[in-house]
């Protein structure tokens, strides 16, 4: 303790690799806190291209209304995975620190080349990891197109993450396969000893040291390790558990950090776009609203005594919002397929759906065939026994299984069949 | 190297900047160049906030706090601060969000009892981690073995407590 109390020797000013004498900055604990957080992008990277794919439909990869919670699992762990990136993040930047502080800067262009890639990546995980959580707060302090961006930078942060650990191999190797527990890295591994990994003889024991007077014997140095590894996964599994309520309804209670609530909202169902900022409280409520229904048959207009006079179905299906918090709803309304079949449709034409709202990126969705011929695939008119409130999407709305909630289309005005070939 | 992990190596290298080259080619051909300068402000913006605030507050923290700390309260304080951090971060989102809500159902909660209720959680994990930390063997004693057999035991009576 005294010596922990000795002022510094040297004033602390930049100071360099070195100094950065805690083994919590040991390569075996840096690679550890680098895999979970690597996994975690993974994981964020697939499920990410599933919203992308669901949004933006392929050809080699259909997607369907089974399971209907398909969407609703992989967007909730996308977002899920995306606040626990944070602790993660954090840690990985905390630990791996000294780096930056590393004598001489720059010792040729292929150093000048591994630090710039370095840059990529904490300038890309960063950026994505912030406004990611930014956004799904409905908080957009940038003038850009959140998803374009997102979706654009999501492949840069993962090639970068390629890049730093093809960079970093012959460091990450031996240290992942050496214990957190073992005392000295480079009488395990094998492997280059990494700078961080100073034996505190080496440094004059009263220099700067950016974190000094700590751990010195091993044994306490293997105990910080574990410990801070142990405290990354703790504060992890806490946000998870702050936050996947939004998602898992049994621990709503508990997501006092999450941006959503899955059980408050009208009618008990959160709500993404209000009646009016879409701008259609008054064409929702006029009573001359009509569906206009175009197919092979013909056209015909529906009221909606029209719809609820017809064959009513109860389905059970989730909300699952691209922002990640989901809801299971009781929805009572006519099949679509039913209604595609009054204008000559078949289950396996394509629907076009639109609504009310003009203009904004879902102002319309495609419903492709598959969806069409789901039991479960309606245009509500009710919710939880109650007429749909105007912010769900009264008059009616569109409610398919495994469906991002951007695409569950609200006041729906019009739905035309689509044959391939273009003819309506 | 092992040839092994040179050629890893390799094919990470080359297919990890293919990644990137398609990022950016993505980037370039879909968001329009007007929105370019606020993209690379947020983008640089995390750099700039890790280097001039993030990694000398570490470095502080490591230079000045913890060595004036008990050892068995460095880790635990050291956790604490990563724990508030990330609190920070998703505090910052919560009292923005319900700032500027754009209907009730977003961040319905008081964001205040909100962090308050996980600054709680996050002093009680520090609390247990130091108690845990206390019975663990500690640096510096003469006499390893007893001090791993006293820990253990002391760790084994510690849930009864
Ligand atoms: C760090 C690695 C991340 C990667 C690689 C990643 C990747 C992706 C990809 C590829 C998409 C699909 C975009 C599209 O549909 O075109 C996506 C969507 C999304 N991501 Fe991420 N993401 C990451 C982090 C995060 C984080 C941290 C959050 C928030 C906590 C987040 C929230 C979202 C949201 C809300 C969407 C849906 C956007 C929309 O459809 O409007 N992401 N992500």
């Amino acid at each position: 303790m005294t010596a922990a109390r000795t002022p510094p020797r040297r004033l602390p000013g930049v100071p360099r690799a070195e100094d950065f004498r805690s083994p919590v900055h040991d390569p075996r604990v840096v690679a550890r806190v680098g895999a979970l957080l690597g996994g975690a992008i993974v994981v964020l990277f697939v499920t990410g291209l599933l919203s992308h794919l669901s949004q933006n439909p392929v050809p080699w990869l259909p997607f369907g209304p089974s399971p209907s919670w398909g969407y609703r699992l992989s967007q909730g762990v996308h977002v899920t995975v995306g606040f626990a990136c944070v602790p993660l993040l954090l840690a990985k930047l905390y630990a791996a620190y000294p780096r930056l502080f590393e004598r001489p800067a720059l010792r040729g262009p292929l150093h000048a080349l591994e630090r710039g890639s370095v840059a990529v990546l904490v300038a890309a995980t960063t950026f994505q990891i912030v406004t990611g959580v930014l956004n799904v707060f409905q908080v957009y302090p940038w003038k850009f197109s959140f998803l374009w961006v997102h979706y654009a930078a999501a492949w840069v942060v993962v090639g970068s993450v390629v890049v730093h650990v093809g960079v970093k191999l012959p460091v990450i190797v031996p240290a992942l396969r050496s214990s957190v527990a073992e005392l000295r890295a480079e009488e395990s591994g094998g492997g280059p000893r990494p700078p961080s990994v100073v034996p505190p003889a080496v440094v004059p024991p009263a220099g700067v040291a950016a974190d000094q007077g700590q751990e010195e014997d091993p044994a306490q140095a293997a105990t910080s390790r574990r410990g801070f590894l142990a405290a990354v996964a703790v504060t992890t599994l806490g946000v998870v558990a702050l936050t996947v309520g939004q998602t898992v309804r049994p621990l709503a209670p508990f997501a006092v950090l999450a941006p959503r609530d899955p059980r408050v909202g009208p009618q008990g169902l959160p709500v993404n776009k209000t009646a009016r900022s879409a701008g259609v409280a008054d064409t929702a409520t006029d009573p001359a609203w009509r569906l206009v229904l175009t197919g092979p048959g013909g056209t015909r207009e529906l009221s909606r005594d029209d719809l609820l006079a017809m064959d009513a179905v109860t389905a059970v299906v989730p909300i699952a919002c691209v922002e990640g918090w989901s809801a299971t709803a009781t929805w009572d309304g006519v099949r679509v397929r039913d209604l595609v079949a009054l204008v000559g449709g078949t289950a396996d034409d394509d629907v076009q759906v639109d609504s009310l709202q003009q203009g904004g990126s879902y102002a319309s969705s495609l419903l492709p065939g598959a969806y069409v011929a789901a039991e479960d695939t309606l245009l509500a008119l009710r919710l939880a026994g109650e007429d749909l409130d105007l912010d769900h999407g009264y008059p009616a709305r569109l409610v398919a299984p495994n469906r991002p909630g951007v695409l569950q289309t609200k006041w729906v005005a019009r739905m035309t069949v689509l044959r391939p070939g273009g003819a309506a | 190297m092992s040839a092994g992990v040179r050629w890893s190596r390799r094919v990470l290298l080359v297919g990890g900047a293919a990644l990137i080259g398609f990022g950016l080619w993505t980037a370039w051909s879909t968001v329009p160049s007007s929105q370019w300068p606020s993209a690379l402000v947020w983008l640089a913006g995390g750099v700039v906030v890790h280097d001039a605030v993030l990694a000398p507050l570490a470095v502080a923290v490591g230079a000045w706090v913890l060595p004036r700390v008990p050892p068995v309260w460095r880790g635990p304080l050291r956790g604490g601060l990563l724990a508030a951090g990330t609190l920070g971060v998703l505090a910052i989102a919560l009292v923005a969000g319900a700032a500027d809500r754009r209907n009730p159902s977003v961040v319905p909660q008081d964001p205040l009892a909100a962090i308050a209720a996980a600054a709680i959680a996050v002093v009680i994990g520090a609390v247990v981690g130091a108690f845990l930390a206390g019975a663990r063997p500690r640096g510096g004693d003469p006499d390893a073995d007893r001090a791993t057999s006293v820990s253990r035991a002391r760790r084994s009576a510690g849930p009864r407590r």
